[in-house]
């Protein structure tokens, strides 16, 4: 079988290079579409920022939601020295003070 | 590389057998596939088909996809690529690269493998170089968190 050696050369260096070329354009197709590209010390850089960030705003919610519950802690023992109080039939002047000083600001 | 792909490996396999084979004799050269070859010296063939098996298996060893991998294992695909046409060609034509004749479904069913190797290893080829990259990952990755991060955001006191 006699093969025309043009044919071979062409297929041999042409199919490589269009799955080369091809690869090419379909990378930098990618890259525009993905818009500007970043090295991976930049990405490492933005991640170790972004993480310090929702550190932050994690401690500062938690510290709010502490202050939330202690506050609300308290007004629970308010009430119940208050209801104390007004139950203690006993003593109904002392009570009555206890009560007016509790709704007292 | 995170891909599994065997049929490079099996390229590099076949051609380096090819090689050793023609390091031995001539008579390889018969074969369809290799007969395409049987104008270059044999130890050239040989060192030719070495040289590609090196040159892929080190492209596929490789972490990450690149460029230089890509180049590396273009050498292996044009051999694949001559072979396959061989192939066609004997099938085309109804006899061997040695000049035995045989009907072309016989011909077709016995060297269907050439030609699939080659659109397999070019499949696989392209599936590695064109996935995203680990950094292509991330990048995507980090743009959406930033984007969720910022709607989520409550509005500060600048917005007021």
């Amino acid at each position: 079988m006699h093969v025309n050696a043009v044919y071979l050369i062409l297929l041999g260096l042409g199919v490589p290079a269009l799955t080369f070329s091809g690869l090419w354009f379909w990378r930098l197709r990618h890259q525009r579409h993905a818009g500007g590209r970043l090295t991976e010390t930049e990405i490492a850089a933005r991640i170790a920022a972004r993480q310090e960030e929702l550190r932050q705003e994690r401690e500062a919610r938690d510290e709010h939601l502490a202050g939330l519950i202690a506050h609300l802690l308290q007004s629970a023992v308010d009430a119940r020295s208050l209801q104390s109080a007004v139950d203690g039939r006993s003593e109904p002047d002392g009570a009555r003070d206890l009560a007016e000083r509790a709704i007292r600001p | 590389m995170r891909t599994h792909p065997w049929i490079i490996w099996y390229a590099v396999l076949l051609h380096t057998l090819w090689a050793c084979l023609l390091l031995v004799s001539q008579n390889p050269y018969g074969a369809t596939a290799l007969h395409v070859y049987s104008a270059l010296p044999r130890l050239l063939m040989a060192g030719v088909l070495l040289t590609a098996s090196v040159l892929a298996a080190w492209a596929i060893t490789r972490r990450q996809p690149s460029w230089q991998t890509l180049a590396a294992l273009l050498p292996q695909q044009a051999i694949l690529t001559v072979s396959a046409y061989a192939a066609a060609a004997a099938v085309v034509t109804a006899h061997y690269g040695d000049g035995v004749i045989r009907p072309r479904p016989f011909i077709l069913a016995d060297q269907a493998p050439v030609i699939l190797i080659f659109a397999l290893h070019t499949a696989a080829v392209v599936e590695m170089h064109a996935r995203r990259t680990t950094a292509d990952v991330l990048q995507a990755t980090l743009t959406a968190m930033d984007t969720e991060a910022e709607r989520l955001r409550p509005p500060g006191p600048s917005s007021k």
